[in-house]
């Protein structure tokens, strides 16, 4: 197996990083705008977008600039590209906000579908027609070596020609993303081993 | 009549977060499924939602869904049957 890490993105303090290069920052507004203006930005028009919830639109996001002009080895197999994402507080800013509803008066169906993390997973599927495995961690932090670990055994068992993995947090106000698009024996992008050091290295050091 | 298909398709817009389509971009007789505005299978609950919300009425029977919301004019025609 010779599985390499060819783009990755980090959205961090209205900061947007892909591949060491800064490609996108906004003045320090709330989420919702700043996902706004982002999706504005890119020119997405996908109007299902403004029905996500936050969890979704970042990890969309993220996903959109990842993949833009890199959809090549999705496209050689959509069923052997996988997502394995993880992240400390599942759904719960979604969650709250559903809670207060059903306190307060008549439940949203739109916001009851967001109340499960792994629903960001599959807008990123839906979008880019990804059918591969998926799965959704929950974890008190990034755990990059057993995330790796478990990528790497998928692609070893030949479950994954290709996968996007990473870490999509929000909660209230407080938000970060990183994904990776690992895939399995080319010569393109960055490049770069997938091994735990590599996937450390980008998410803390960069 | 016309004052409740104008509010209909602001409350439509709005609780279903059409953010690319304004109120005067449905018409009256425009499918609102598929081919038309397209929505979903979640946003025919949110529907049931808006006229509960709005109108007080609860949709009594599912099977009646598709007939109701077909349009604007479709669902116009049923608050004013059903309003109390």
């Amino acid at each position: 197996m010779n599985i390499r890490v060819t783009h990755w993105v980090k959205i961090r303090n209205h900061t947007i990083i892909k591949d060491t290069q800064k490609v996108f920052e906004s003045l320090e507004v709330p989420f919702s705008q700043f996902a706004d203006r982002l999706y504005q930005e890119m020119e997405i028009g996908y109007p299902k977008f403004h029905k996500m919830d936050n969890l979704s639109k970042l990890g969309f996001l993220c996903a959109e600039i990842l993949l833009k002009n890199n959809t090549l080895e999705i496209q050689k197999d959509p069923f052997k590209t996988g997502i394995i994402l993880c992240n400390r507080n599942s759904s719960l800013d979604t969650d709250k906000k559903y809670f207060n509803m059903v306190r307060t008066g008549i439940a949203s169906p739109a916001v009851f579908v967001y109340s499960l993390p792994n629903i960001v997973i599959g807008e990123i599927c839906i979008r880019h027609g990804i059918k591969g495995e998926n799965s959704f961690f929950i974890a008190d932090r990034y755990n990059i070596p057993s995330q790796v670990d478990y990528i790497n055994n998928l692609f070893e068992l030949g479950v994954f020609n290709a996968c996007i993995g990473g870490w999509v947090e929000l909660i209230d106000e407080n938000y970060e993303a990183f994904l990776y698009l690992a895939v399995n024996n080319v010569n393109e992008g960055l490049s770069l081993s997938h091994i735990p050091e590599t996937i450390k290295k980008l998410y803390h050091n960069e | 009549m016309t004052e409740l298909k104008q509010n209909l398709k602001r409350q439509i817009v709005e609780q279903l977060n059409l953010k690319d389509i304004k109120p005067e971009d449905i018409g009256d007789d425009q499918p609102l499924f598929v081919e038309g505005l397209g929505l979903d299978s979640i946003d025919a609950l949110e529907l049931i939602v808006l006229l509960q919300q709005h109108y007080g009425i609860k949709l009594a029977r599912a099977e009646e869904g598709p007939t109701v919301f077909r349009s604007v004019n479709s669902m116009a025609d049923y608050i004013t049957a059903n309003k109390k």
